[in-house]
């Protein structure tokens, strides 16, 4: 279970409002790459995990994640606070503006819904662990586009800290894939699923 | 680093927070490195007297901490408002 930690996990503090860069920012809360997706990826993949080191690593990236996306919310909406009808529409805002007002709702810069289509639970820890590898390469990209184009500093810095920790995330499920691998024995070393298939005995788990 | 702290109290919650964020993450695909658990005991220690520190100040931060009699979970600025910057 969870329970609220009344904070963020890094200070967001935006004193100049621009919707225009809100509305590229918030691809990484409902976006293919946003956090949203990487809080359902690992939380959902953690039930398929045979083993506990990566379990836990699972579990609590997935945890952390859940923090990113409240973090990238607390950014779109001091981005968006006390609009005039002009700057909206001045900014390219309206379409957003339309359906949602300056209400959170997950989508892609794009305007895409949220979709669990963005993201795998496949059952299988090799192949989930070399999803989770790439989908933090991806989101570490996209933190990189979303910097090129923001110039306060107020945003940048805990764009910057959200970036660092998709390489920090990158590095822990590479640890955990070696984790998977010294599982595997000669006879295994990775024709069968671990999760599903049980050729090896108990002394392969 | 950060232009985002409101006060000394809340740099403290969130940098021996973060300390713990990385022990665990760590700790967990390295759970037999002992240099590494003596780093988390120590800033498990640290982030505690700073959580201390700062709900004696500005409320609580999970809501079990209310130990008065009026409910004070409810009292804002909320994290996503900037509230505890």
């Amino acid at each position: 279970m969870w329970r609220y930690e009344k904070r963020l996990q890094y200070p967001v503090n935006i004193t100049q409002t621009n919707p225009k860069m809100a509305q590229f920012i918030i691809s990484q809360y409902g976006g293919p790459d946003g956090e949203a997706a990487a809080a359902m990826r690992y939380l959902s993949q953690r039930y398929a995990m045979p083993y506990d080191k990566c379990k836990a690593t699972l579990n609590d990236i997935g945890t952390e994640e859940l923090g990113h996306f409240e973090i990238i919310g607390a950014i779109v909406h001091q981005l968006t606070r006390n609009l005039t009808p002009q700057e909206i529409e001045e900014s390219g805002f309206g379409p957003y503006y339309i359906d949602h007002t300056t209400g959170l709702w997950p989508q892609a810069a794009g305007g895409i819904p949220f979709n669990a289509c963005e993201f795998q639970s496949k059952g299988d820890p090799i192949t989930d662990l070399f999803e989770n590898l790439a989908a933090e390469q991806k989101a570490r990209a996209t933190y990189d586009n979303i910097l090129r184009m923001v110039k306060d500093p107020e945003v940048c810095d805990p764009i910057r800290f959200l970036r660092a920790r998709e390489v920090v995330h990158f590095q822990r499920f590479g640890e955990a894939l070696r984790d998977v691998q010294d599982h595997l024995n000669s006879r295994n070393f990775y024709a069968f699923n671990p999760a599903f298939d049980k050729p090896q005995g108990k002394s392969a788990q | 680093m950060s232009c985002g702290y409101k006060d000394q109290l809340s740099m403290n919650v969130y940098e021996t927070g973060f300390a713990l964020d990385e022990a665990q993450l760590y700790l967990n695909t390295h759970p037999t490195d002992q240099e590494a658990m003596n780093y988390y005991q120590q800033v498990r220690r640290l982030n505690q007297d700073a959580v201390r520190a700062y709900e004696e100040v500005h409320g609580p931060l999970m809501f079990n901490q209310v130990n008065s009699n009026n409910w004070s979970w409810v009292k804002g600025p909320w994290p996503w408002e900037g509230g505890m910057r």
